[in-house]
C-alpha cells in the first residue's frame, strides 16, 4: 500500500512548489486537525505549564500530557533517571495527580490554548482503561486519548502492549467507551510489533503512536547493584531512534492507520526521518529535557527541510521511503 | 525578581581555574542573567551527546558588565568538584568553547526582613549558594532603601564551613570578604576544629544570645544537612537547606529529581530505607515527593522526610 491511502497525509500530495510561500505544515490525524506535525510526548512535557515560561504552546501541533491514572500516584523512589550513551533510562513510575485532580486542576489550562490536547491514560485493567476513557469523553478541551499500554516501569504496565489478545481487548473496550479518537501507544518490547499494531487496528484504533521506551538496565560497578532501584528502566533518546524508525517503517506497511513516530527525535531532520518512514506526525520526548525549546527547534527544522526541497506540504514526505505498492 | 530564561542559551567558557585537588572554578560569558542565591543553571558542553544530559550547578556569582566595560558580557561563575562524566567534560573545556546553558532555575533562599543573625553552613562543594547568599546580603546593605536600613544594619553573618580535609574548605576568604565571621571544621583536623561542622554550629548556638532571631542557610552533603536540620530543630531556629538530586531537565518536566517530603503517612524517621517500588497500578501511595528542581532546591528543613 502507499502512503496516499493514509488518513493522516497532508492535504496536497506533494507537488513541487513554484511560489515562495511557506510550506503548509498542517496535518489531520484521526480527525484531529493540527497546525503542524510536531507534538510533545507523554511524560516529557509535564502538564504543559512547566513550558509556558519558555515558549507559546500554541505553536505546537498537539500536546500529550503525562499519563493519567484512576488514582494519584507518587511514583517510584529515587534515583529515577540514569544517563546512558546517547540517551537515558527512566523509572518514574507514572507519577501523576489522578483523573479527578487532572480534570479539576490541570485540564482548564489547556482550554486556553488553540493547540489540541491528547490525554494519555493507563489503567490496571480493561475496565479501568474504559472508565478513564469515559471520564474524558465530552469534556471540553480533550481532543483525543492516547493509550499507555507500554509502560515498562510499573508491574503489569507492559502486559496490554505485548500480548495481541490483550491489546485487542483494551483497545476494543476503550473504542466502545468513547467517541474520542483512540490512539494506542505501542511498546517496542515485542518480537514483532506489526502483530500488536494489527490487533490495535482490528479493535478500532484511529491511529497509532510508536514507540514507547525500550526496557534497559545499567549497573554500577562500584556498588555492584543496578543503578535504578527497580533494576530496569525505559531507554529513550537518540540511542533508540534507529529502532523506532525501523518499527514505524514496519508498521506503516502492516496497517492503514496514520502513525505518530516517537523515539529520540532531537532535530528537524530526525523528525523527517520518521515522516519518510511513514509517520504522519511525530512526538518530541527526551529532547524536551535537554532544551525546553526542543519541539520548536524540531518544527523549524521540518519547515526548513520542506522549503529546502521545494515541497508545498508534508504529503511529499510522509511515507516516501516506503517501498511502492506491489514491491512490499 | 530573577529574570526568566527563554530556553537553552549558548554561553562560552571564559576561564577555568583549578582551586586545589578536583575543585574547579569556571567562568562563562553568557547573555544577561539575574539570579537569587540558591538558584542553579543546567550546563553541558554544546554539540555533544556524551554526556547526554546537562548537569545542575549552583550559581556562585554573576558579574554584570560594568558601565565602563560598556557592552561587556555577563560572567557567571560556578564551582564544582570533578566526580563523574558531566564535571569531567566541563573541566576539559577551553576558553571560548561553547556550552548549553539554561537558567537561572529553581527557588533560592528566602530571607526574612527582621533577620538579625544569618547562620551560613556549608559542607565541601556545597559552598557556592551560601557564598552567593553572603555576597547578596553584603550588597543589600549598601543598596537597600533607607526605610529598611535599620533592619539590615543589625545583620550579622556567621559562617560554618566543613570538609574532610583542609583541601575541602573552599571560599572561606570570600565569606570573610562578604563580612561573615568564618568557623572551619575538618574531619582530619588539618584546618580549624577537628570534627564536624555541626559541632561548631551547636556550640555557637549554645553560647549565643540572639539565636532565636537567627536563620540557618545550609548546603552540603545530605547527612550533613540532616544533622544541621536536627540542630535547628533543637534550638527552634528556622532552617533552609539546598538539596541535591540527579536532574534530567532542571525545570519540572522529567520528574526525575524527587525528594521525599513529610506528607500523609510518609515517615522514615531514623531510617533512610527507600520506600518500596510500586507493586501495581492501583497502589495508593502513602509517601509524598517534591521535585528538587522546581519545588526546591531550597526547602525548609522541616519539610524534608530525612
Amino acid at each position: 500500500m502507499t502512503s496516499k491511502k493514509r488518513k493522516g497525509s497532508g492535504k496536497d500530495q506533494g507537488r513541487r512548489r513554484s511560489s515562495s510561500k511557506r510550506p503548509n505544515l498542517a496535518v489531520t490525524i484521526a480527525g484531529i486537525a493540527m497546525k503542524n506535525p510536531v507534538m510533545t510526548a507523554s511524560g516529557t512535557f509535564g502538564y504543559g505549564t512547566e513550558f509556558t515560561r519558555f515558549f507559546d504552546l500554541n505553536a505546537l501541533g498537539a500536546i500529550i500530557v503525562k499519563t493519567v491514572t484512576m488514582h494519584s500516584r507518587q511514583g517510584n523512589p529515587p534515583p529515577r533517571i540514569v544517563e546512558t550513551p546517547g540517551g537515558m533510562l527512566n523509572s518514574i513510575g507514572l507519577q501523576n495527580v489522578g483523573i479527578d485532580a487532572f480534570l479539576r486542576h490541570k485540564l482548564p489550562f489547556f482550554r486556553s490554548l488553540t493547540t489540541p490536547l491528547l490525554v494519555n491514560i493507563a489503567g490496571k485493567s480493561v475496565e479501568e482503561f474504559a472508565t478513564l476513557a469515559k471520564r474524558l469523553t465530552d469534556v471540553e478541551g480533550v481532543a483525543g486519548i492516547e493509550l499507555n499500554i507500554s509502560c515498562p516501569n510499573v508491574a503489569g504496565g507492559l502486559d496490554f502492549g505485548t500480548d495481541p489478545t490483550l491489546t485487542y481487548e483494551v483497545v476494543r473496550a476503550v473504542r466502545q467507551a468513547t467517541s474520542l479518537p483512540v490512539i494506542p501507544k505501542l511498546s517496542p518490547n515485542v518480537a514483532d510489533i506489526t502483530v500488536i499494531a494489527r490487533a490495535a487496528a482490528d479493535a478500532g484504533a484511529d491511529a497509532l503512536s510508536l514507540i514507547n521506551t525500550i526496557v534497559g538496565m545499567a549497573i554500577d560497578g562500584r556498588t555492584r547493584r543496578p543503578k535504578l532501584p527497580g533494576a530496569t528502566g525505559g531507554l529513550s533518546g537518540p540511542a533508540i531512534r534507529p529502532i523506532a524508525v525501523r518499527m514505524v517503517w514496519e508498521v506503516a506497511r502492516a496497517v492503514k492507520l496514520p502513525l505518530i513516530g516517537i523515539g529520540g527525535i532531537m532535530t528537524g531532520n530526525d523528525a523527517i526521518e520518521f515522516l519518510l518512514a511513514g509517520a504522519s506526525a511525530v512526538q518530541v520526548g527526551t529532547a524536551n529535557f535537554l532544551d525546553p525549546l526542543a519541539s520548536m527547534n524540531v518544527l523549524a527544522g521540518v519547515e526548513a527541510y520542506l522549503t529546502r526541497h521545494g515541497f508545498d506540504s508534508l504529503g511529499s514526505v510522509i511515507g516516501a521511503a516506503l517501498p511502492r505498492e506491489g514491491k512490499a | 525578581m530573577a529574570k526568566e530564561p527563554r530556553g537553552v542559551m549558548h554561553a562560552e567558557v571564559d576561564s577555568l581555574h583549578r582551586l586545589h585537588g578536583d575543585y574547579y572554578l569556571q567562568r562563562f560569558t553568557s547573555p544577561r542573567l539575574v539570579f537569587e542565591p540558591g538558584q542553579f543553571v543546567m550546563v553541558k558542553p554544546s554539540g555533544s551527546l556524551d554526556p547526554f544530559l546537562p548537569r545542575a550547578y549552583s550559581i556562585l556569582r554573576v558579574k554584570r558588565p560594568g558601565r565602563r566595560a560598556g557592552g561587556g558580557k555577563t560572567v557567571v561563575e560556578i564551582l564544582y568538584k570533578v566526580i563523574g562524566k558531566g564535571t569531567t567534560a566541563l573541566s576539559q573545556l577551553k576558553r571560548g568553547d561553547r556550552v548549553d546553558f539554561l537558567g537561572p532555575l529553581g527557588n533560592g533562599y528566602r530571607v526574612p526582613r527582621n533577620l538579625t543573625t544569618t547562620l551560613l553552613v556549608a559542607g565541601g562543594i556545597g559552598v557556592p549558594p551560601v557564598v552567593a547568599l553572603a555576597e547578596s546580603l553584603r550588597r543589600s546593605r549598601f543598596t537597600v532603601h533607607a526605610s529598611r536600613k535599620r533592619d539590615i544594619g543589625h545583620r550579622r553573618m556567621v559562617a560554618f564551613i566543613g570538609g574532610k580535609t583542609r583541601h575541602d574548605i573552599l571560599c572561606a576568604a570570600d565569606l570573610r570578604k562578604a563580612g561573615a565571621t568564618v568557623h572551619v571544621a575538618t574531619e582530619d583536623g588539618s584546618l580549624g576544629h577537628r570534627g564536624l561542622v555541626t559541632d561548631l554550629l551547636d556550640s555557637f548556638l549554645r553560647s549565643s544570645v540572639d539565636g532565636r532571631r537567627s536563620t540557618i542557610y545550609a548546603c552540603g552533603p545530605h547527612p550533613m544537612l540532616h544533622a544541621v536540620a536536627r540542630v535547628a530543630e533543637r534550638f527552634e531556629i528556622p532552617c533552609q537547606v539546598s538539596l541535591e538530586a540527579e536532574m534530567g531537565c532542571g525545570f519540572g518536566a522529567c520528574m526525575g529529581c524527587v525528594i521525599p517530603v513529610q506528607g500523609s503517612g510518609f515517615r522514615v524517621q531514623g531510617s533512610r530505607k527507600p520506600p518500596a517500588m510500586n507493586d501495581e497500578l492501583s497502589t495508593m501511595n502513602d509517601r509524598s515527593y517534591k521535585l528538587c528542581c522546581k519545588d526546591g532546591p531550597v526547602f525548609d528543613a522541616q519539610e524534608i522526610a530525612w
